[in-house]
């Protein structure tokens, strides 16, 4: 007992003024560990905020399946846009003119000459 | 390493609580009741200490640890405690002595918990930011896939509307086109059979010759018409707008 007594003597009976010092660097850490916190709060706060600012994409699923199928979509426009430019030209509208004319000429010449031979 | 220190000061914090080290410094003061001098230098003491402790316990930020000292101890009354308890019998002095550096003991104990209290903040906040971070990360994918898909979506109206006013243009001029050509063609066909006619009245035999320049004519119109309705059948084909 008396042994214990003594260690724990020798165990706390370390100079004041180590202990004082002890206190100092202990109360620096703890700054240190307070100013981190708050600017670890501070943080952890910004991205709440911002997280709250995207919440509302929050709700949409499938993005990527959808993103996918719109461009297949858009492709397939932009292919039949392409299409109707390029026909939409006198390539097109000279054999159109030339049909409608000659169906025209044929079909008036030949009702005209049965009338004729009638 | 961390973690045994801390269990370390643990277990010597438990044996200074059992110690008591301010209560027991309070209940000293009876046995220097005698001793005015004494009394009033542990008193102050014992204030010192429990008032940082206290401080200490209920530090939430930087700013409340400033006045924040025991160095006064040191200077001011340890010595004065020592020398005024040196008057008194060895055993008591000796209790004193130790009870005051338990007393401090205690006050750092106090600061070391709170230490280990904003260490474990810390990794919370960690695991939180971490947490926050990663979901941060999810939401701006989706803000970056949903405003794409908008855009995407706004040019595929765009383009919808592009194709429908196309596809009306071109079957405004297709059909205007067709239309006046055939006119042309009927009005060019009367009167050129007419002329035909004419000639063939005026001159009583048609000539041979002339016949079959009428028949070249004749044919030249049916193979251009058969010409350019093919081509305008493989041009044409028709057109469908996707499901959107």
């Amino acid at each position: 007992m008396k042994a214990l007594a003594a260690i724990l003597i020798l165990a706390v009976a370390v100079g004041i003024e180590e202990k004082v010092d002890e206190f100092e660097n202990l109360k620096a850490e703890l700054k240190d560990l307070i100013s981190k916190v708050e600017s670890m709060e501070k943080e952890n706060s910004m991205l709440k905020s911002k997280i709250e600012e995207l919440a509302r994409y929050e709700k949409e699923t499938d993005l990527n399946l959808k993103l996918k199928k719109l461009e297949e979509n858009v492709t397939v426009l932009k292919d039949e846009l392409k299409d109707l430019s390029d026909k939409n030209g006198l390539k097109f509208y000279v054999p159109l003119c030339v049909v409608g004319f000659t169906a025209g000429f044929l079909l008036c010449y030949g009702v005209s000459e049965l009338l004729r031979r009638r | 390493m961390r973690s045994a220190i801390i269990l370390i000061l643990m277990i010597f914090s438990i044996g200074i609580a059992q110690g008591g080290g301010i209560e027991e410094l309070e209940k000293d003061l009876n046995l220097t009741k005698n001793n005015t001098q004494l009394y009033e230098a542990l008193k102050v003491y014992i204030n010192t200490c429990k008032s940082v402790r206290s401080a200490v316990e209920n530090v939430t930020s930087e700013g409340d640890l400033a006045n924040l000292s025991i160095s006064n101890l040191t200077i001011l009354y340890y010595d004065k405690i020592l020398y005024y308890a040196s008057f008194l019998d060895e055993n008591t002095s000796q209790k004193i002595e130790m009870d005051c550096i338990k007393a401090v003991d205690e006050v750092l104990n106090s600061t070391k918990d709170r230490l280990h209290h904003y260490t474990e903040k810390i990794n919370e906040l960690k695991n939180e930011r971490a947490n926050l971070a990663s979901r941060y990360r999810s939401l701006e994918e989706k803000k970056r896939l949903f405003e794409n898909y908008t855009a995407l979506q706004s040019e595929y109206k765009e383009l919808v509307n592009k194709l429908e006013a196309e596809r009306k243009n071109f079957e405004t001029i297709t059909l205007a086109c067709l239309s006046s050509s055939l006119l042309v063609g009927v009005i060019v066909g009367r009167f050129y059979h007419s002329w035909i006619v004419r000639k063939a009245e005026i001159h009583s035999l048609f000539s041979r010759a002339k016949l079959w320049q009428n028949y070249i004519v004749l044919l030249v119109f049916a193979v251009a018409f058969a010409l350019s309705l093919v081509f305008i059948l493989l041009t044409l084909h028709p057109v469908q707008l996707p499901s959107p």
